[in-house]
């Protein structure tokens, strides 16, 4: 038998919110480094 | 299959990824290798 | 089966995605400049933005966006976490590109660095690993174009197996990187901001503690964080996609085509961005496990779990989402397996004072040759393609120890790394069909580390030196 350490609500719950804000910031940011690197043509 | 030989391949999975990347960080530090500072400017 | 929208509608939107690349394939076609630099390296001035988009439109895959809701649904919470470990091995990358680019200022492929270190021998052994590989993955990838369009829309696998591979072809064949990593980054926000709206949309019906009380009444085993599967898995994946990555041409082609300047942050950003993926997408799984729902096929569970959850709009999220997954990195492999094969094989073995125009054309073979040697294989639909996908996780792993100890050490011992090679994916395969699939990558990356150890502490490499490591390398680029 394995044994068994169930994760909590609370945990499951955090985990949830922190990644999806996670994302959201992420995804704001690398769009605002397009921004920047398109004004000052460093795209490539 | 025995809890055990998943316990053992978790930990040796570990281990081996925490070598790899002390490995990698000691070799940059070793060679002296930093990320270049940002100057988004230059073309 | 049950329709979740109707074939024409998802024709349509597959059809105006398709139009995007394409547009997009010709529009860059034309303006770039006719040699391999640009078709191959996008000029190897790329910024931040687009470089770390590219490195997470073509490490999100099909198997991101369809496997992590499986293993979340199968395995549970802990596979969510082994999934997202894939993303720090784009970060570990990070301070390899650094060294890479230090050491190889003027390099090209994967397959030249092990050539100049290691030698002829080591290389065939690398390319065959690189081959294997490539064609395992392309073929998931073109698999689930057609499995994703059967499940939404009732549409015949052919189809949407055919319309994948045909319209990524086409269009890198015209815009070689350069389109590519202008795609990779719509692709990219696409899959980004459309996951995003979906867990959003998702959450917002069922809270996570509603969905957590529900897996607790349903199927309580998959919170629990001491699974013995779900430990292996995390304890090995990092090791898989670790390997994935260090060996492949897909992330040395995108160290060379990013600025310096730019080539760590962006591997470390695109890793952090895409550990997100994974565990949102898997974590929606978990709606149909609280909720019950009936999935027929345990690989489609993220679509099933969107159309049910969020109606029609949800369906045409999934199609964009995963869509966009598989043609960026249908696209990527494209690119980087014709590049190596031509660089490596017929410009290396063959024809060493072939010119960049001759080069570009045999890449241009080189695609269409790969698709179609692709789109063969899977015509008679595998029954489990992703098995076969970390079947390959033994080869990969091996790779692991003869790059990063290649990059830092120049004592390696070459036969060493010859017999540590060989003998991984060996013991690697015993692994995976006598103690689990999830076995295979960590026995591999031992039994490398261990071999490449011993060999170099009895008999250390005195000839080799980084400095002309460099020059080897342009000695064969510039004949």
């Amino acid at each position: 038998m394995e044994p068994v350490f169930y994760m909590s609500q609370a945990v499951f719950s955090a985990i949830i919110y922190i990644v999806m804000a996670g994302l959201a910031g992420t995804v704001a940011l690398l769009l605002a480094i397009l921004a920047k690197e398109w004004k000052n043509h460093t795209l490539w | 299959m025995a809890y055990g030989v998943s316990v053992l391949i978790f930990c040796l999975g570990v281990c081996i990824s925490a070598g790899l990347v002390g490995y990698v960080v000691h070799g940059n530090r070793k060679y002296k290798i930093t990320a270049p500072g940002k100057d988004e400017e230059e073309n | 089966m049950e329709v979740f929208i109707s074939a024409p509608l998802a024709l349509v939107i597959v059809g105006a995605l398709s139009v995007m690349l394409l547009s997009f394939g010709f529009f860059i076609g034309k303006r770039i400049k006719k040699d391999s630099n640009d078709f191959l390296y996008a000029g190897r001035n790329v910024g931040l933005a687009l470089s770390t988009a590219t490195l997470i439109a073509a490490w999100v895959t099909g198997n991101t966006t369809m496997s992590a809701p499986e293993q979340g649904y199968t395995i549970g919470i802990l596979a969510c976490f082994g999934y997202a470990v894939a993303g720090l091995s784009l970060c570990i990358f990070a301070p390899l590109a650094l060294r890479i680019k230090k050491i190889m200022p003027h390099g090209c492929t994967s397959g030249d660095f092990v050539r100049c270190r290691y030698g002829k021998a080591v290389w065939i052994v690398f390319l065959l690993i690189s081959a294997w590989y490539f064609v395992g993955f392309l073929m998931t990838q073109a698999m689930a174009g057609g499995i994703l369009l059967q499940s939404l829309s009732g549409l015949e696998y052919h189809i949407g197996m055919l319309l994948i591979m045909v319209v990524c072809t086409v269009y890198t064949l015209k815009g070689g990187l350069k389109a590519i990593l202008s795609t990779d980054f719509i692709m990219a926000m696409l899959i980004l901001v459309m996951l995003l709206v979906t867990a959003v949309l998702a959450f917002f019906k069922f809270s996570p503690a509603q969905v957590y009380d529900g897996v607790m009444t349903n199927k309580p085993e998959l919170m629990n964080i001491l699974s013995g599967v779900g430990i292996m898995y995390l304890g090995s994946n990092f090791l898989f996609a670790t390997g994935e990555i260090f060996h492949s041409n897909i992330w040395w082609q995108r160290i060379y085509a990013a600025k310096e300047k730019v080539t760590f942050r962006s591997f470390i950003l695109s890793g952090l961005i895409w550990t997100t993926v994974p565990i949102i997408a898997g974590s929606l799984a978990f709606v149909a496990v609280a909720e019950g729902y009936v999935v027929p096929q345990v690989n489609m569970v993220f679509p099933i779990v969107v159309s049910k959850l969020l109606g029609p709009a949800g369906s045409v999220l999934v199609l964009i989402i995963i869509y966009s997954a598989l043609a960026s990195t249908v696209s990527s492999v494209l690119t980087a397996s014709s590049n190596l094969l031509v660089q490596d094989i017929y410009k290396r073995a063959f024809k060493p004072n072939a010119s960049d125009e001759q080069i570009v054309k045999y890449v241009r073979y080189t695609i269409v040759g790969m698709a179609v040697v692709t789109v063969i294989l899977v015509w008679n639909q595998p029954a489990s393609m992703y098995q076969v996908l970390y079947l390959t996780g033994s080869a990969v792993a091996a790779t692991i120890w003869p790059i990063a100890m290649g990059i830092y050490n120049s004592r390696v011992n070459r036969t060493a790394v010859l017999v540590a090679m060989i003998c991984s994916v060996g013991l690697g395969l015993v692994a995976y069909f006598s103690i689990s699939s999830y076995a295979a990558p960590v026995v591999s990356a031992l039994v490398g580390l261990v071999i490449i150890s011993i060999g170099t502490k009895l008999s250390p490499d005195t000839s080799f030196s980084f400095d002309q490591l460099d020059e080897q390398v342009s000695a064969i680029s510039n004949k």
